[in-house]
């Protein structure tokens, strides 16, 4: 707990991460509901792999969800039982034109 | 205690973190909006495709039962249980044996025991409930109010002018075949141009005939032979009888010859039973009965004459209906009459055929003739001593030792032309009405009113006859159409006991008219002079009364009114 600074869940840095995560991933592709779990797998990869380079101590969760824009509402929320002091949590919201897609990163301090 | 001791030291922050964990407030992290411009992307399904059903769904299954052996295995039954010093095959010493047991005590309760036991075995139906109601939906039989009677089929005459069913006769061998004679019996009304064929028609072809019977003057009658069917003979208008036989064609095998024959049409013939089975009798309006044989139709070989039995001026009396019938005799005849007096004759080997009783004939103590020609006489097939006729507008019962009629039927709207009692049925039979209808009396349910009316055609019903199983009937009318009607079970099969019943009500009835006779020939003496005029019908109303309740009481019957209807033939012959 001395070096807290350092070891600091950052929302903004982590943000950033999983951005560049969907937007490599899912490009200006059109949604095809065979190629969603690839998609999917391959953004939660994408984010722990460049979350593992922050090198803090932390355990990550990703989750991310694709939905087809087809004009239906989707309303996801979370609630959480954890140390609020150093635990953190980042949800990213990206859509394309034919698709929507949340990614969230939940981080647990070790 | 202490060496075993042994010390851990650790710092606190070397355990790991504790844990402080707490509750987070729930919060939405990702929204997608509800987007209604993306409903225009939707196409309506128009074609709905769906297969429903609901047949129940089954499965097959099959099952091996275990197979049951069977063997046949022999039994020896041999006497023994006897006791050692008993010979069995000693008559002598079992019945010693049997004796000294019997008066033992306990073989008495021990019997006793074992008998209840038996009894209870043998008693003990374990095969038939014999008292199983079978067939619960099944109605009784003989229920007299649903009686019916169905078309089931019509024989239509093929030439274009209308002429009437005259006579229908049915094959002698079971429902197949009908003879029927076309003739116009009005006087002068056949044009030239009438066709004069009658024709045979077979049951199961409606549209054509079987054969047709060719004739130089149409058939007013025409009957098979009972015996051969192949055999018919027909009565024509012009009093020639034609006799065909069917293996040679349709024209006459041999004719009568005219001297002979009758001069007027032959309204009548039926086939009498003999060995060779080849004579017949005849009767026309000319006044004679006709016997023939007919391998000989050159002469005939009896003959009377129809009088009124008046010994100095003899009046013809007009024959229009023939009855014979076997088990009444072969010798008698009845003969209907154009004069409604029906003539019983008799006709005995080696002598002349004379007629013994003139039934109705007023002049000769009767009374109750029909007002018009008898246009059929029929004997009850059970009863045949009982005879119905057929005239003006009602049917008559009589017996054959009375002069007068002993039962009627109310008189009817219309002319009958015809009438037959069912072959099956000793209480039953039918009446055929000039304004279509077919009438069913059935005498064994009641007397007072007609059982069955059936409408069957819209022109006047000419003739009628019965099958001999008694099932079907067939109708003729007179814009010559045969009707072939089908009876209903109630109609044919017989109520139990039905014969002797109605044989004891023709009894009864004959009874009672003996009585009324006898009240007459009383009351004739006391008044002989009033008498003269009248019939000797007039009866003491108190006495004939006083006569009736004597007649129910000795008979045991009680009520006032019994169906009869006495004082309707009373007022009938009175009246005239």
């Amino acid at each position: 707990m001395d070096d807290e600074g350092e070891n600091e869940f950052v929302s903004e840095q982590v943000n950033e991460i999983v951005k560049s995560a969907i937007t490599k991933t899912l490009g200006s592709a059109q949604y095809n509901k065979d190629r969603v779990s690839i998609w999917s797998g391959q953004i939660i990869d994408e984010c722990l792999k460049e979350l593992a380079k922050l090198n803090k101590p932390f355990k990550y969760v990703v989750t991310s969800i694709i939905m087809q824009k087809n004009g239906a509402p989707m309303h996801t929320g979370l609630a959480l039982y954890w140390d609020t002091k150093t635990d953190g949590t980042s949800c990213v919201q990206v859509g394309n034109d034919t698709m929507d897609c949340i990614t969230t990163v939940f981080a647990a301090m070790i | 205690m202490n060496e075993y001791e042994y010390i851990y030291m650790k710092k606190r922050k070397d355990f790991g973190r504790y844990c402080n964990f707490d509750d987070v407030e729930c919060k939405i992290i990702g929204q997608i909006d509800r987007s209604p411009e993306c409903g225009n992307m939707y196409v309506e399904q128009t074609i709905l495709n769906l297969v429903l059903d609901n047949i129940a769904d089954f499965s097959e299954h099959s099952v091996n039962t275990a197979r049951v052996q069977t063997k046949s295995r022999i039994m020896i039954h041999t006497e023994g249980g006897w006791p050692k010093e008993v010979d069995y095959s000693e008559a002598q010493d079992t019945l010693k044996f049997r004796k000294r047991l019997e008066k033992d005590p306990a073989f008495v309760a021990s019997v006793k025991q074992l008998t209840k036991q038996t009894v209870m075995c043998l008693e003990q139906n374990n095969t038939i409930d014999l008292f199983e109601h079978y067939f619960q939906l099944e109605e009784p039989d003989h229920l007299p109010e649903n009686l019916t009677m169905k078309t089931v089929a019509l024989f239509k005459d093929p030439s274009d002018e209308k002429r009437s069913v005259t006579k229908i006769g049915w094959h002698p061998e079971g429902p197949t075949k009908i003879v029927g004679s076309y003739s116009n019996l009005r006087f002068q009304r056949m044009t030239d141009e009438m066709p004069m064929a009658s024709f045979i028609w077979d049951v199961n072809e409606r549209n054509v005939p079987l054969t047709e019977l060719r004739t130089t003057s149409p058939l007013i009658c025409c009957q098979f032979n009972s015996k051969n069917s192949d055999l018919l003979i027909g009565g024509s208008y012009n009093g020639i009888l034609n006799y065909y036989d069917l293996r040679k064609g349709p024209t006459p095998l041999y004719k009568s010859s005219v001297e002979v024959s009758h001069y007027d049409p032959v309204y009548d013939v039926v086939w009498l039973q003999s060995k060779t089975g080849t004579e017949c009798a005849s009767v026309s309006s000319d006044g004679r009965l006709l016997f023939w044989d007919v391998r000989k139709m050159s002469e005939v070989t009896d003959e009377c004459l129809l009088t009124d039995g008046n010994k100095d001026e003899p009046k013809t009396l007009g024959g229009v209906s023939l009855e014979w019938m076997q088990e009444a005799g072969p010798t008698k005849f009845l003969v209907g009459s154009e004069h409604g007096i029906t003539l019983a004759c008799t006709k005995r080997p080696k002598k002349a055929v004379e007629i013994g009783t003139w039934f109705g004939a007023e002049d000769r103590g009767g009374y109750g003739a029909h007002f018009g020609p008898v246009y059929c006489v029929k004997r009850n097939p059970f009863h045949v001593k009982y005879f119905l006729t057929v005239g003006d507008w009602c049917c008559k019962m009589w017996m054959e030792e009375l002069k007068g009629p002993m039962m009627q039927t109310p008189y009817y709207p219309s002319f009958l032309s015809s009438a037959c009692w069912s072959p099956t049925r000793a209480g039953v039979f039918f009446v055929s009405r000039h304004d279509g209808r077919l009438d069913t009396w059935d005498y064994f349910y009641r007397m007072n009113e007609v059982s069955l009316s059936q409408k069957v055609s819209d022109y006047a019903l000419t003739s009628l006859n019965v099958q001999a199983q008694g099932g079907f009937i067939a109708v003729g009318d007179a814009e010559g159409t045969i009707t072939l009607l089908q009876l209903c079970d109630g109609l044919v099969d017989p109520a139990p006991n039905e014969k002797n019943l109605i044989g004891q009500m023709f009894d009864r009835e004959t009874k009672r008219e003996k009585n009324l006779e006898q009240i007459k020939k009383q009351s004739g003496a006391k008044e002989p002079k009033a008498e003269v005029k009248n019939d000797g019908i007039t009866i003491d109303q108190a006495d004939y009364q006083g006569r009736e309740k004597a007649f129910f009481g000795e008979v045991g019957m009680t009520g006032d009114d019994l169906g009869t209807n006495l004082t309707g033939i009373k007022a009938a012959s009175g009246g005239k």
